[in-house]
């Protein structure tokens, strides 16, 4: 009896093994070569998309490349960048990077610089986005979204905003803390606050006391849609997402001072073992497609001219001329290197 | 003390009840014909969310390496702890103290820096050999391993202080050699502890998320991290559907190693011959 | 008596060998790997701008909130030890005292948590304890509460789950030293007059004392180091050393601070147990007497 046992056992993870051991793949791998193509990105629905708008076009163009998507957040991503910054073979053939964390990638020689011979879309490429080193992939103004049904009064202004009795009904998510920052030096300034945010830390941190901190963003979706908080601040885009999802309608206020937006880009590490992949990848994220299947199920706006949007769509999405005057190109940089300081202050604020 | 049994398996009953609260509700939840949170269902129930899960790729993909890396966890972890618990034995006693400390050091050190730490030496050192030590199934292995053998080492030591030397001897004294001792006499009286130590090898390499953060392959994910992705953005039925998965699996795990090798009774002092 | 012949001294060597060796390989020197980047000055561009200094160090001490969240995290951790204790300590005893068959059911049971892992137990208790969860949801439907409950991301809540992840680490600890004291001992102390407790408490205790000992050190241990229960149910708003070190490097690119951090918090883990076990088998040792 107990033989058979051991060999009934046997047997089963034997056979376990053989089965969920196809999913190992062939042994160490060398990163990526002439026939793979690693991109590293946000995970989520950001990959989810990626995969069905980006990739069919990518296989137009390489159909015997195979794509692989590296799985983890952007902290494990840009941790893994830097730890292979200066070598001659990475892991990564294309990564997003937020705008946040480019110029930090850029400052330590992880990126490629990029040809623009060598992508199709680049004439079209909206000129306040080019950069050297990264196309930008898709973009929104940050703004102020809130619920209309609760704040019954029209919202324009970064001034209503930092209002105490409205600070008291907004919300915002950790990681969106420097938008608040950002948007109360705007309203320092009255216009572009330039490199320097710190005009706006106190007007930010008296809101921050007020504001109804949250640890994620699924917390934070919640409590817009289930009315806890009537306000925040993010991008045009997070307010149209979260408007389909539940079925009310919040609204993404561009204000009268001016704000900035936010751009996620893709760039090539310099140490990719499969350029020619890359760039075609880069090339597919601009098609136009790629770029209409991103407006319309994710909500960003599409950073090429030549893309055709449904008339609704484009307003809801992209910004109107007078919109348009009224952003900033910030000086990311500079933010980047105020954000340790900025986060303290917002932890402390919200404690 | 028998009248002070029922107090006893009062407290018992209510801490066992509340610790494992988190099961019924992940099975509730799963059921939702709705993918929000709201109670009561406003949609009612369904069973439809598992059905899609096999389409979930990363939380299905996640399910299935997760299974593959943990059996082959459960396999090394548990040799290399129990050569290491006979290694000890057999070695000068004053040693057990430092070896014993080394084994648990993997425990004493934040995971997610030790994972961190790992890739950028395994990274820099596959660049100085040339070889790609980064984002493959072994040097994943490798790690889950690492953090398993505090475990296994520990199980299989106490299997291995439980064991007689007398039988040994006998063994010994009756011509056979020690290779085949170990394997005729030793190693079948250590079959609880073995077992009960693949078996948490397995478990705990299962459930781990912060080494395969940073050391899994471009392309693959574990459940745990393609888990706890999903809940960054959304706590819906199909994660909890998952969740009750991987939970049902640990259940007929246990209940199979508590039929075949007597699990639950290796805890209890089995070990003792 | 063990003979250890330079025979056997070999193969222990032998046998020891390959854990050894990976411990080494794969935890002592990448971890002495990271450890130049803490005497580093801060960068955005790499690990470490070069340069040798204690800053990150003596910055732990004397940032308010750096030092804030380690102490933070080890009175959690301490607290969370000490309610684990004490919620093993009847359960142990219920479970050893317990006929064979219930024992190994039982065990399996107090197993369960600890083997369903971090993840899945946080996020169940996510939507148990959250202000749009459960619990949350129900007590304002029947007016007991009239706006969200607000108990996540508070310590109280952190220490509770993960004394409950803990449990069946402690119980494991105890159990088998609690099993092989065995009721006579403490029977024959009753039949001399002793009260149930003290029985317990004289007879008892000071055997199971290393089990205890052992078991509450590792769980203190891996309650500092731990990860995702504090992430998820902790947010924000109750900092604690892992998640506060992963975000040190990640959010703000400071690998100096964050790999400085690290060290001191291993370090301060090593030093605390070391004291605790010393001074415990002092006192153990007194108890006996």
């Amino acid at each position: 009896m107990k033989k058979t046992t051991k060999i009934v056992l046997g047997a089963a993870i034997a056979g376990t093994l053989a089965l969920t051991g196809c999913s190992t793949g062939s042994g160490p791998n060398e990163g990526s070569d002439e026939s793979r193509l690693v991109v590293g990105s946000f995970g989520g629905d950001y990959d989810s998309f990626l995969k069905s708008f980006v990739d069919p076009v990518f296989r137009e163009a390489m159909p015997d490349t195979e794509i692989l998507y590296s799985s983890g957040d952007t902290a494990t991503l840009k941790t893994k960048l830097l730890a292979e910054t200066g070598s001659e073979r990475g892991t990564f053939d294309v990564v997003q990077l937020s705008d946040k964390d480019m110029p930090a990638m850029k400052e330590a020689g992880a990126l490629l610089k990029l040809d623009p011979s060598k992508i199709n879309n680049w004439e079209n490429i909206q000129e306040s986005l080019i950069d050297d080193y990264c196309v930008p992939h898709i973009h929104s103004a940050i703004g102020i979204t809130y619920n209309p049904e609760i704040i019954t009064d029209e919202i324009t202004d970064w001034g209503q905003f930092f209002d105490p009795d409205f600070a008291s009904k907004a919300g915002q998510w950790e990681r969106w803390s420097d938008y608040v920052f950002y948007g109360a030096a705007v309203d320092a300034a009255g216009g572009d606050p330039g490199t320097d945010l710190s005009p706006g830390y106190d007007t930010a941190t008296d809101a921050a006391k007020l504001m109804r901190p949250y640890g994620t963003s699924t917390q934070i979706k919640a409590g817009l849609i289930s009315g806890e908080i009537a306000a925040l601040v993010n991008t045009r885009a997070n307010a149209a997402q979260w408007s389909a999802e539940s079925g009310q309608e919040f609204m993404s206020v561009v204000p009268d001072e001016g704000t900035r937006e936010y751009v996620s880009s893709s760039c090539i590490p310099a140490n990719s073992q499969n350029v020619a992949a890359a760039y075609e990848y880069l090339n597919a994220e601009l098609d136009s497609s790629a770029q209409q299947g991103f407006a319309e199920k994710m909500f960003y706006a599409p950073t090429v001219t030549n893309v055709e949007l449904d008339p609704a769509l484009h307003a809801a999405i992209s910004l109107s001329d007078d919109e348009a005057k009224r952003i900033y190109t910030p000086d990311m940089a500079a933010i980047t290197k105020a954000m340790p300081e900025m986060g303290r202050l917002w932890t402390e604020a919200t404690r | 003390m028998k009248t002070q049994r029922p107090l006893l398996g009062a407290i018992t009953l209510l801490v066992f009840v509340i610790s494992l609260l988190p099961v019924p509700v992940l099975i509730w939840m799963s059921l939702f014909n709705q993918s929000y949170l709201v109670v009561p269902p406003v949609g009612g129930y369904t069973l439809d969310w598992y059905f899609q899960l096999p389409m979930q790729r990363e939380l299905f993909g996640g399910l299935t390496y997760s299974l593959n890396l943990a059996a082959w966890t459960a396999v090394f972890s548990t040799v290399l702890g129990v050569l290491a618990a006979f290694g000890v034995r057999l070695g000068a006693v004053k040693r057990s103290g430092l070896v014993e400390n080394l084994m648990t050091l993997p425990l004493t050190v934040p995971n997610i820096v030790l994972s961190m730490a790992l890739y950028i030496f395994l990274f820099r050192l596959g660049d100085m050999i040339g070889l790609s030590l980064i984002g493959n199934f072994y040097s994943l292995l490798a790690g889950h391993v690492l953090i398993t053998l505090p475990w296994t080492f520990r199980l299989a030591s106490a299997g291995v202080l439980g064991l007689s030397e007398d039988l040994e001897r006998a063994s010994l004294d009756l011509g056979r050699g020690r290779l085949q001792t170990f394997f005729r006499v030793s190693l079948p009286l250590l079959k609880p502890a073995v077992f009960s130590s693949a078996m948490l090898a397995f478990i705990f390499s299962f459930g781990n998320l912060e080494i395969s953060l940073f050391l899994v392959a471009p392309g693959e994910t574990t459940l745990p991290v393609a888990m706890m992705q999903y809940v960054e953005t959304r706590l819906d039925p199909t994660v909890a559907a998952m969740a009750v998965v991987q939970l049902t699996l640990i259940v007929v795990l246990l209940a199979l190693a508590n039929k075949l090798f007597g699990f639950g009774r290796t805890f209890t002092g089995g070990l003792k011959q | 008596m063990k003979k250890t012949s330079s025979h056997s001294r070999l193969y222990s060597w032998l046998l020891l060998g390959p854990g050894v060796l990976l411990l080494t390989v794969m935890l002592i020197i990448p971890m002495l790997g990271v450890l130049p980047f803490s005497f580093g000055e801060r960068t955005s561009s790499g690990f470490s701008g070069g340069g040798f200094s204690f800053d990150n160090y003596v910055r732990l001490f004397t940032d308010e909130y750096l030092r804030g969240v380690i102490i933070r995290t080890f009175v959690i951790a301490a607290v969370t030890t000490l309610l684990a204790l004490i919620l093993a300590m009847p359960m142990t005893y219920f479970i050893s005292r317990s006929k064979p068959r219930l024992k190994g059911f039982l065990m399996i049971l107090i197993l369960f948590p600890l083997l369903a892992g971090g993840v899945v137990q946080s996020i169940g208790w996510v939507a148990i304890l959250s202000s749009s969860g459960i619990i949350s949801q129900w007590l304002q439907s029947s007016g007991v509460i009239d706006r969200p409950l607000e108990i996540m991301q508070t310590p109280q809540t952190i220490i509770i789950i993960m004394a409950l992840i803990d449990l069946p680490m402690i119980v494991l600890a105890i159990q088998s030293s609690m099993d092989s004291v065995g009721d006579s001992t403490e029977r024959a102390a009753q039949s001399l007059g002793a009260s149930k407790f003290r029985a317990f408490w004289t007879v008892t205790m000071p055997q199971i004392m290393p089990g205890i000992v052992a078991g509450t050190s590792l769980a203190f241990v891996l309650t500092v180091n731990a990860y995702p229960t504090p992430v998820l149910i902790g947010g924000s708003q109750v900092r604690m050393a892992s998640p506060e070190i992963y975000s040190i490097v990640t959010r703000d690119g400071d690998w100096t601070q964050g790999t400085a951090m690290a060290l001191i918090v291993v370090a301060l883990s090593f030093v605390i147990v070391g004291v605790y076990a010393k001074l415990m088998s002092q006192r153990f040792d007194k108890w006996r007497r």
